[in-house]
This record gives C-alpha cells, sequence and structure tokens, in this order.
C-alpha cells in the first residue's frame, strides 16, 4: 500500500529526479522496475508522486522546492481531452480534472489546466481541501484499484499566481520533466511485462523480446543524465517507450488466447496482476496513435 | 456513465427462462426448433454472454436428460430452472462408488452453480467400467456440510454473471448413474451436433457484437456467418455415412475460428487501448470482460 509511510521506509523512492546524479537514477528506476514486477499500482503511485517532486523542485518559487524536499503523497494528472478544468482570469479554478492518482491521500498536486489558448501544469495543495469537490468512481475495477484514482472538480477555488509553475510543451523546463515522466512509464511496462512473463513460466517466444527490451531499457538509463533536449536523446526514449508499452499490450493478449483459468479472476494473485497489467497498459492511449511532440519521430 | 455495478447483476433465473420460453426450446426436438434456438443464442449472445452462457449449460443439461432412458430424469428435462452442465476434468476429484451411489470429491469450473437446480456431470472417458458415463446431481442440499460451493476463482466482472463455482461433495448420494445410447452411439449424433454448437454460437455472437462497437469490417466475420448459417441451415439430419465425421470436422473448425476471432477483437481493443471498452460498471465494459473471460475457455494453457 502507497502511502507516506511506504516514502519515509523506502528513501530510494524519495529520490529528486530532478537533482539527483547518475547513479542515484540509475537506483531509483532499478528499484521501480523491481516494484512493477511485483506490484503495478504501487510502482504506479510512487512514479507519480515523484512527478510531483519534479515540478515542485523546477518551480521558480522557493516555497514549492521546499515542499519538494520533504516526504509527501503528491498527485500528478495530464490534461485529459474530457477534462473542464480552467484558469479564469482572477485566477480561480473552474471544472473538472479526471483521473488524479493518489487523491485521497495526496497532500499536494500538480494538475494540467486549460488558461485561455493554452495549457498549463499548476501547483494546488490538497491538505485544504475548501472549494473542490471529490469523486472516486474513475475506476470501478478491476484493475488498478489501488491507485486510488478519482475526480477533482473546482468550484471557483481561487489561487495564487505563483502556483502557475510552467506551460505546458512550451517552456524550456518541459524536455527535463517530460524525461522522467515518459522513462517512468517505460520503466512499468516493463516491469509489469516482466511481471506477467514470470506467470506465464517464461516462453520462449517473448523470451527475446525481453532480452531486446532489457538491453533497450539499461541504454535509456544509461543516458538519462544526458542532453534530454537532443533529438538522439528523445529517439531512444520513443524506441523503448513503444517497445515496452507494445510488448506489454501482447503479453496480455497471449493470456487471453492461450491461458485463462486463474488470470481471469481478479480475487487471485495472478488475477490481480493481471488485470492490473491489462488496465495499465491502455494508460496514455495507443502506441500507434501518439499525439505527445516526445512521441514524434525526430 | 455508471449504468451498473458488476457484481449485482442479475444471473439466470427460472422467471427470466419462462418470460423467453424461446430459450426453453429443444434444440434437439428437430430441424426447426434446431434452428429457433441457435438463432436465439446468438441473438442472446450479442446482448449478454454470461447470460446465454448459462442458457447453454441449462439446454444441454436437459437435452441429456431427455435422451435418457430412464422415465425419472424426464422430468426434470421438462423443468424451467437453470441447470448446469459441466465435463468432470483430469483436475477434479469427483469419484462415485457405484454400489452405495455415493460421490466424493470437488468440481471446478460449474456454469450457473449459483443458479442451477441441478447438474449435469460428464466423465470423459471410461469410468467405473462405463463408456462417458452422466450423472444428475441435485443442488437440493447445496450450502450444508455434504454439498460446499465456493465462487472464489471467478470474481472478476468478466463471466461472474454465469454463476461460475466449484464445489465440494462428502457422501453425497446421486441419481443412477447413466450411459447416453450405451447401445446406439448413432442416436446420439443430434444431441451431440446441438451440444457441439453451443459455445462455437455464444463465441459468433460475441464476435458480432464487438466488430460492431469497433466499427470495423472483417472479411474473416462475413465467412463465419456462412460457416454458422450452413451449420444451422442442416438441422439435425446429416448422412450418417459420411457426413458424421464431416459435421464433426465442420463444427471443429468454426469452433477454432470464432474463438480466434473473439480473442484477437479483444486483442485489438488492448492493442489500441480504447478506453471506453474497461470500465465494467457500463454496458459495453462489461461485455468487452465478458468476451475477454469467455474467449478464454479450453485455451490450451487454461489451468497451467
Amino acid at each position: 500500500m502507497f502511502d507516506r509511510q511506504f516514502l519515509t521506509d523506502n528513501p530510494v523512492f524519495q529520490t529528486n529526479y530532478i537533482t539527483a546524479d547518475q547513479h542515484q537514477c540509475e537506483q531509483y528506476f532499478t528499484s521501480l522496475l523491481d516494484i512493477a514486477e511485483q506490484d503495478i499500482p504501487l510502482a504506479h503511485c510512487i512514479s507519480k508522486c515523484t512527478s510531483v517532486r519534479n515540478d515542485l523542485t523546477l518551480s521558480r518559487h522557493t516555497y514549492h522546492n521546499t515542499i519538494a524536499r520533504t516526504a509527501f503523497v503528491g498527485c500528478q494528472s495530464v490534461w485529459k481531452p474530457f477534462d473542464t478544468v480552467t484558469l479564469t482570469q482572477d485566477l480561480k479554478l473552474v471544472g473538472k480534472k479526471h483521473f488524479v492518482s493518489n487523491l485521497p491521500i495526496g497532500e499536494y498536486a500538480t494538475l494540467q489546466i486549460s488558461k485561455g489558448d493554452t495549457k498549463w501544469v499548476v501547483y494546488v495543495d490538497l491538505n485544504t481541501r475548501a472549494d473542490m469537490e471529490y469523486t472516486y468512481n474513475t475506476i470501478t475495477g478491476p484493475g488498478m484499484l489501488e491507485t486510488q484514482t478519482g475526480e477533482i472538480e473546482f468550484v471557483n477555488k481561487p489561487i495564487d499566481e505563483t502556483c502557475l509553475i510552467m506551460e505546458v510543451r512550451q517552456d524550456p523546463r518541459w524536455d527535463l520533466r517530460e524525461s522522467h515522466n515518459h522513462f517512468f512509464f517505460t520503466t512499468n511496462f516493463f516491469g509489469a511485462s516482466k511481471g506477467l512473463f514470470k506467470l506465464i513460466h517464461k516462453p520462449v517466444k517473448f523470451s527475446y523480446d525481453i532480452g531486446y527490451l532489457d538491453h533497450l531499457w539499461q541504454t535509456v538509463l544509461q543516458s538519462i543524465k544526458t542532453d534530454v533536449s537532443s533529438d538522439k536523446y528523445w529517439t531512444l526514449q520513443n524506441t523503448a517507450y513503444i517497445a515496452s508499452k507494445r510488448l506489454l499490450s501482447e503479453l496480455v493478449c497471449e493470456i487471453i488466447s492461450n491461458w485463462g483459468g486463474e488470470f481471469m479472476g481478479s480475487s487471485n494473485p495472478k488475477g490481480k496482476y493481471f488485470y492490473d497489467a491489462l488496465v495499465f497498459s491502455c494508460h496514455r492511449g495507443a502506441y500507434g496513435k501518439v499525439k505527445d511532440r516526445h512521441m514524434l519521430a525526430r | 456513465m455508471i449504468n451498473f455495478t458488476w457484481h449485482e447483476c442479475k444471473m439466470l433465473d427460472t422467471e427470466f427462462l419462462e418470460s423467453n420460453p424461446v430459450y426453453l426450446t429443444m434444440p434437439t426436438d428437430s430441424d426447426e426448433t434446431f434452428q429457433i434456438y441457435f438463432t436465439a443464442l446468438r441473438n442472446l449472445a450479442e446482448q449478454n454472454i454470461p447470460i446465454a452462457h448459462s442458457v447453454n449449460t441449462s439446454t444441454s443439461a436437459k437435452a441429456c436428460l431427455f435422451s435418457s432412458t430412464n422415465p425419472p430424469h424426464w422430468e426434470f428435462a421438462n423443468r424451467t430452472c437453470p441447470a448446469s452442465f459441466s465435463v468432470v476434468k483430469e483436475y477434479d476429484t469427483l469419484n462415485i462408488r457405484m454400489d452405495t451411489k455415493l460421490v466424493n470429491g470437488s468440481k471446478a469450473w460449474v456454469s450457473t452453480l449459483a443458479t442451477g437446480e441441478f447438474g449435469i456431470f460428464k466423465f470423459i472417458g471410461e469410468c467405473k467400467g462405463l463408456q462417458s458415463p452422466h450423472f444428475l446431481l441435485e443442488y437440493t442440499y447445496k450450502g450444508t456440510e455434504n454439498f460446499v460451493e465456493e465462487y472464489k476463482n471467478v470474481c472478476g466482472p468478466g463471466m461472474f454473471q454465469s454463476g461460475t463455482g466449484e464445489f465440494y461433495l462428502k457422501d453425497y448420494t446421486v441419481e443412477p448413474v447413466f450411459h447416453l445410447f450405451a447401445s446406439d452411439p448413432v442416436k446420439a449424433l443430434p444431441l451431440n451436433k446441438a451440444l457441439a454448437l453451443m459455445v462455437p454460437t455464444i463465441l459468433y455472437g460475441g464476435c458480432i457484437r464487438l466488430v460492431n462497437e469497433l466499427e470495423i469490417k472483417t472479411a474473416e466475420l462475413n465467412k463465419l456467418t456462412n460457416d454458422w448459417q450452413r451449420i444451422v441451415d442442416s438441422g439435425l439430419t446429416f448422412n450418417l455415412s459420411k457426413d458424421y465425421k464431416a459435421l464433426d470436422e465442420q463444427i471443429s473448425d468454426f469452433y477454432y475460428k470464432v474463438k480466434q476471432l473473439l480473442a484477437d477483437l479483444c486483442g485489438t481493443i488492448i492493442q489500441n487501448s480504447l478506453v471506453k471498452f474497461y470500465n465494467p460498471e457500463t454496458e459495453l465494459g462489461k461485455y468487452f470482460y465478458d468476451s475477454m473471460v469467455y474467449s478464454t475457455h479450453k485455451n490450451s494453457n487454461l489451468f497451467r
């Protein structure tokens, strides 16, 4: 179960990706991979929390930087097509933000919202939940339930101008932020693939894919602190991302085509892992329909 | 967006069957009832796979009982209640004592166990000197120490509504073991044809629905539609000298292809991350999970 105590007990997951050196990043992502192999929702919760820490570290406001150095539960959510949350001219948040992980226990959030024709990452303090309403029925099972994902409806919630951390995609800090977000998905997709691979007794036909992806994942990890704005870096990141997401989807399909039994009941360990993998595999849409600029070939 | 709670969906019951008597049609009665039944089953599968599956098990159990030479079995066959039909597999431990008629052991993956009144259980191969014997098990004492039922393995949203579970029997008395058509296997052919077409028809209904939902066109489904129609149109009649073999192969071939197509359609949803299918508390989401689980029936590694 993910909570602040988990972070305190496992300091590697309090790693600050922005300020960490190469060795610390390797420790963080290797540990994350191990977790994803065993517990996909937990790995996802950890990753989202680190993303918030990154945003707060990249903020130009000391107050945010200070929070980033503490142990906290964070909620981070990208803009979804059906989100309606906007920042009004008098700096009030209005509308709904969907798919926010860690929501019931979250202390700080960095959310993508609409501001006029632009999108921004904003900081929201969830310790005082005035002017906000919550629902937790976004995900009703069977997979990824422990991520405690829900929706926030902002009802004219006033925020300070300093809460606007950066403009989405336009800010020069964006590449660095996305470097982590991209690679944690690659890592968790790969970890989930390894978990499923093990559960189906490591068939030879997937062992080459696992080996190839392991090599690719290591290569990205070795370059994680290099020039994150270069085309070369993003080509490598994108290749690993697509390969890991594709392999996870293929393993899920393999279980549907040739397995079944315990995998189909979500109340036993095999089934729970399968349903977590199935639901997690649909995160961020299809690998064939990538829209993010970091997913376009450079 | 939330239509219902999947684990509260109503399972097949007598009320549903009596309100929709087409599902009480006996496909082994005539060519006409064969065609009426399988058309209705396909249509039902397009709407709800677990309910269609329970209709299949109920009809299969009753069709076997109609074929019995033991008159008391016919009373069961005429009931309007749900029933189970299941084959005893190598991982089941059911054991019958022919002298005392007592049964002991466990039976897993029994569909319609939750709402059925009785079940027909078929042994494959020889058992106690009989070839493929069936036995009738009344669920009268379900919940007692002699008949313990569990539903632990099927607790996901997929096929939950089929009421599938497992049971453990301790010195449970069964009706006499009966052996269908022991002396005249030819007479078993219409029954075997009907039983063999049940699961493929439900898989086929699932393919039709998912193709519609995905708004795609597949040449494979058109071909399978022709195959299914040909099998159904042929009814119960066939030329014994050569078509018995051909019939078996025709249904087996259809079964293999339709099962593969349903798995492929689920794969299309997964590989394209089509999120609208993923919420089990929408009718569409529940249908996806039902399809996915149903497509795994008889997979090669099912119980590894």
